[in-house]
């Protein structure tokens, strides 16, 4: 039998989480749109870091080419909302 | 190069008022012409070097570590030399403050501001021995290129990997030195700290000690030809703070890039208060 499947909010809101405690930003700060290095400010440590989070966290693995492909929080929701399906289906 | 009590006499020397001013055409071009004199020195002394430490690879039996340290030698006394024939010229005076914080046990992580072309150039004449890290840019330069590898200078390519070479070069008793800024400050200012110092403190414990430098009036800062020099000698003074050690920003509740992003915070906020203090200074 199929897991339920993880919606994308669900998947926003636990983003939200892990960057709000693991970088020490505001929540209002997180949105959509924000783009992780001009608006949240993360450096490609930070990147490094939040892709060790996510892995442990969330059980999302990120490769490194598709870590140089997300740009905004949404992207990453996108991405996480796809494999995280995928593994469930 | 200066001392303090140097420059407090030396700004003020007896008779200046009464002197007839040179014209002030004539005062630049000469001035200029000077500092043409120094650019050239510098290339000049490049070829010289580069030829000095080209035989430092074949000595037998050295390992890769000392030779380095060997090359930052020569780099260290070159660089000497350059501040004292620069002060020569008439064209700066250099004054320490705290200088004291630079010699004894290594290792160190040394950062600064950049307000200027030459402040390389007066760090690494202090250090007995310092990795610095190096833009693409100064290795494309044949004779540059040539002494930036035999010192083992760092290229400033990907973030992670910098962080982890200083880190490495650290935990080998070796000190750095690196500009927070990432690039020449803008005039009179700084730019925003990156995180890359406080990474490499937080990653190998290793204190951070803040150089604080001045130079006015403002002279050799980003794209701004050699040619246009200011009115006057430039006077540095670089300040060395006390060191910050990152143990205290790291406790089990604090994430590392928590940690980083405090540490480069108040680093940021020394270097503004210094600054701001010092314009209030005549």
């Amino acid at each position: 039998m199929n897991q339920p499947e993880v919606s994308k909010d669900e998947i926003f809101k636990r983003l939200r989480d892990l960057l709000v405690e693991g970088f020490e930003l505001r929540d209002e700060q997180i949105v959509p749109t924000a783009r992780l290095i001009d608006d949240l400010e993360l450096d490609s440590l930070d990147l490094v870091d939040f892709a060790v989070r996510l892995e442990q966290q969330v059980d999302l693995e990120i490769a490194e080419d598709e870590l140089k492909g997300i740009k905004t929080v949404q992207d990453i929701v996108d991405l996480a909302y796809q494999k995280l399906n995928t593994a469930r289906s | 190069m200066a001392s303090t009590s140097e420059v407090a006499t030396a700004q003020a020397s007896p008779g200046a008022a009464s002197r007839p001013a040179r014209a002030p055409a004539l005062a630049h071009g000469w001035r200029a012409l000077r500092t043409g004199v120094a650019f050239f020195t510098f290339g000049l002394g490049a070829v010289v070097v580069a030829g000095i430490v080209w035989p430092v690879r074949l000595l037998p039996g050295w390992t890769r570590a000392r030779r380095e340290v060997a090359v930052q030698r020569v780099v260290r006394a070159a660089f000497r030399l350059f501040a004292w024939w620069m002060t020569s010229l008439g064209l700066i005076r250099v004054s320490w403050i705290g200088a004291e914080r630079l010699r004894g046990r290594a290792p160190r992580l040394v950062v600064a501001n950049h307000p200027t072309l030459i402040d390389v150039v007066l760090l690494l004449a202090q250090l007995p021995q310092a990795d610095c890290i190096v833009k693409t840019a100064a290795r494309r330069n044949p004779f540059m290129r040539s002494i930036v590898t035999a010192a083992g200078y760092l290229a400033n390519e990907d973030g992670d990997a910098l962080v982890d070479a200083c880190a490495e070069r650290i935990a080998r008793g070796r000190s750095v030195v690196l500009f927070p800024e990432g690039t020449r400050s803008p005039r009179g200012g700084l730019r925003r700290f990156q995180r890359g110092a406080a990474h490499i403190a937080l990653k190998s414990g290793c204190p951070i000690v803040p150089v604080v430098i001045t130079c006015r009036p403002p002279t050799l800062l980003k794209g701004q030809p050699w040619h246009d020099v200011p009115d006057r000698r430039a006077c540095f003074v670089l300040r060395v703070a006390e060191p910050i050690d990152p143990a205290q920003y790291r406790d089990a509740e604090t994430t590392a890039p928590v940690a980083a992003r405090r540490l480069t915070a108040d680093l940021q906020t020394l270097y503004e208060r210094q600054l701001s203090a010092d314009k209030g200074h005549p």
